[in-house]
């Protein structure tokens, strides 16, 4: 065989699987549903500096007026930019505003600022197609300020107080105790042993409440040994949540109860949210959260996988500090 | 030659100061209370520090009763950090540094043995308390409401 006639059967081969590969492209183009817009229902509301950062890096996946680049718009990018945008939409909708109350407005907005504040929103992968999408130092201090310039307690410091002395004297009175426990939607069951556990660490939200994190023997093991990738099955963490109560000595005191949140491990149960139950008991009726077994996979685990992957996707996990102090 | 030996010494150097002694390694410790349980918390925000009161069931009782009344056996140990700013999530904050252990046993309803065990107490409204006042000052917290 001489040189020419194989320099030609190359050719001919990589002409072929070229050809291949553009006609695969060109059908995947027919196989995928495109992005739909739904109807936008009631818009977000917010200074112009604010919106003009919201529709410039998130509206084209937390809105329903989304606005594609022709690229995002070609299989198989096309299938990620899709799921993305559909599990965002899910997740925090700034043209269906209408549907969160005061309270989960300003909730959005804590969880907004600090996924631009640790630089997770608009995600990473997006970035690299949409440069612009980045905010500047400056913008994530416009969405600090307004996210803090709209949180108010609407309760005064007399109602809390008055609260919680109430409830603590008709708590004290109370005699009967529960006899069946609440039960999440995704089967994490309310247990009252937590009350015998171990405090792995405490913490206060902005002004709203002050916290109690309690661990199972599991759990504070592997919080000592720094066993987070992943946490052992059977680790139960419980964060007991009260209002701030002020006392005469500059203090808060823990008032009201509000809720308990449970989480426990169990990696074959919960894949979907990195092998732990989310749970939520609020109020004197421990009232569980949810009305689907997997409300947590809108509603917990992306603020857990964003912000806490490195302790394991659990925030209040106990800070390292210098043992000899 | 030399072209050699200078990434050795900056390669030993570097290795070297990575290394930290191993008593100063920082770790994630969780309060061993001795078999005490929680009874309630507070967070001062003026010296930013949270504190968790425990007890025995004894000492849980005397505390819920309130009125005043202590009994032998009563076991509280009163425990406050330095808090910090989450480093994780804005807004939040959370117990870092043991600052002080403080504990009380009730040895007869009029003798109650106060004990520092580590640290310094907190003052309170910027006084530092004597030990009566102080003992008062931990027997007046009330148990968190737990249903
Ligand atoms: C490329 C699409 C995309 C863009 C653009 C985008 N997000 Fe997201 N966002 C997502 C996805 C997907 C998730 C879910 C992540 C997960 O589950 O880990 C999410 C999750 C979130 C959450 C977590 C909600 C919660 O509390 O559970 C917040 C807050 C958020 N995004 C804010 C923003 C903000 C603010 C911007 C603009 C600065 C933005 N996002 C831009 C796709 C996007």
């Amino acid at each position: 065989m001489n040189s020419l006639t194989r320099k030609s059967k190359v050719k001919k081969v990589l002409l072929g699987i070229i050809a291949f590969v553009v006609l695969a492209v060109v059908v995947l183009q027919f196989t995928t549903q495109p992005l739909t817009n739904p109807p936008v229902t009631g818009t977000i509301e917010a200074p112009k500096e604010v919106m003009a950062i919201l529709q410039r890096s998130c509206f084209n996946c937390h809105s329903n007026e989304t606005k594609l680049a022709w690229f995002d718009k070609i299989a198989p990018l096309s299938w990620r930019v899709k799921a993305d945008v559909e599990h965002a939409r899910q997740i925090m909708n700034f043209s269906e505003w209408d549907k969160l109350g005061a309270g989960d407005r300003v909730g959005a907005f804590w969880g907004i600022t600090n996924m631009v504040k640790f630089d997770r929103m608009p995600l990473k992968g997006y970035r690299l197609l949409h440069p612009d999408a980045k905010l500047s130092p400056a913008e994530v201090e416009i969405i600090r300020k307004y996210t803090e310039s709209i949180t108010h307690n609407d309760r005064s410091d007399s109602t809390i107080v008055h609260d919680a002395q109430e409830a603590f004297a008709a708590w004290r009175k109370q005699t009967d105790t529960l006899k069946v426990f609440p039960k999440s939607p995704n089967g994490v069951v309310y247990t009252d042993e937590f009350k015998k556990w171990k405090v792995i660490s405490m913490s206060t939200l902005f002004e709203n409440s002050m916290r109690v994190i309690y661990g199972n023997d599991i759990a504070v093991k592997a919080v000592e040994n720094e066993q987070f990738h992943p946490w052992p099955d059977g680790a139960v963490v419980v964060k007991a949540v009260w209002e701030q109560a002020p006392n005469e000595y500059g203090e808060v005191r823990p008032g009201k109860f509000i809720n308990a949140q449970f989480l426990v491990k169990d990696g074959k149960q919960y894949t979907e949210t990195e092998g732990w139950g989310f749970a939520k008991f609020s109020g004197n009726n421990l009232t569980p959260y949810g009305h689907t077994a997997n409300f947590a996979t809108t509603q917990c685990i992306s603020c857990h996988r964003q912000l806490a992957e490195e302790t394991g996707y659990l925030f209040s996990v106990p800070l390292k500090v210098n043992p000899k102090q | 030659m030399m072209k050699h030996i200078i990434p050795a010494f900056a390669a030993i150097i570097i290795l070297a100061s990575c290394g930290k002694p191993a008593g100063n390694q920082l770790t994630r410790i969780v309060y061993d209370p001795h078999g005490l349980t929680l009874i309630t918390s507070s967070v001062n925000k003026h010296l930013q520090t949270m504190s968790a009161l425990y007890g025995n069931k004894e000492a849980y009782a005397a505390a819920l009763a309130g009125d005043g009344h202590h009994v032998a056996g009563e076991s509280f140990a009163f425990v406050t950090w330095q808090y910090h700013d989450d480093p994780v999530y804005y807004g939040s904050s959370i117990n870092g540094e043991l600052l002080s252990v403080e504990t009380i046993h009730v040895e007869s309803d009029t003798t109650y043995n106060y004990q520092l065990e580590k640290g310094n107490a907190q003052p309170v409204n910027g006084t530092v308390l004597n030990t009566a006042q102080r003992i008062n000052y931990i027997f007046g917290y009330k148990p968190s409401v737990m249903p």
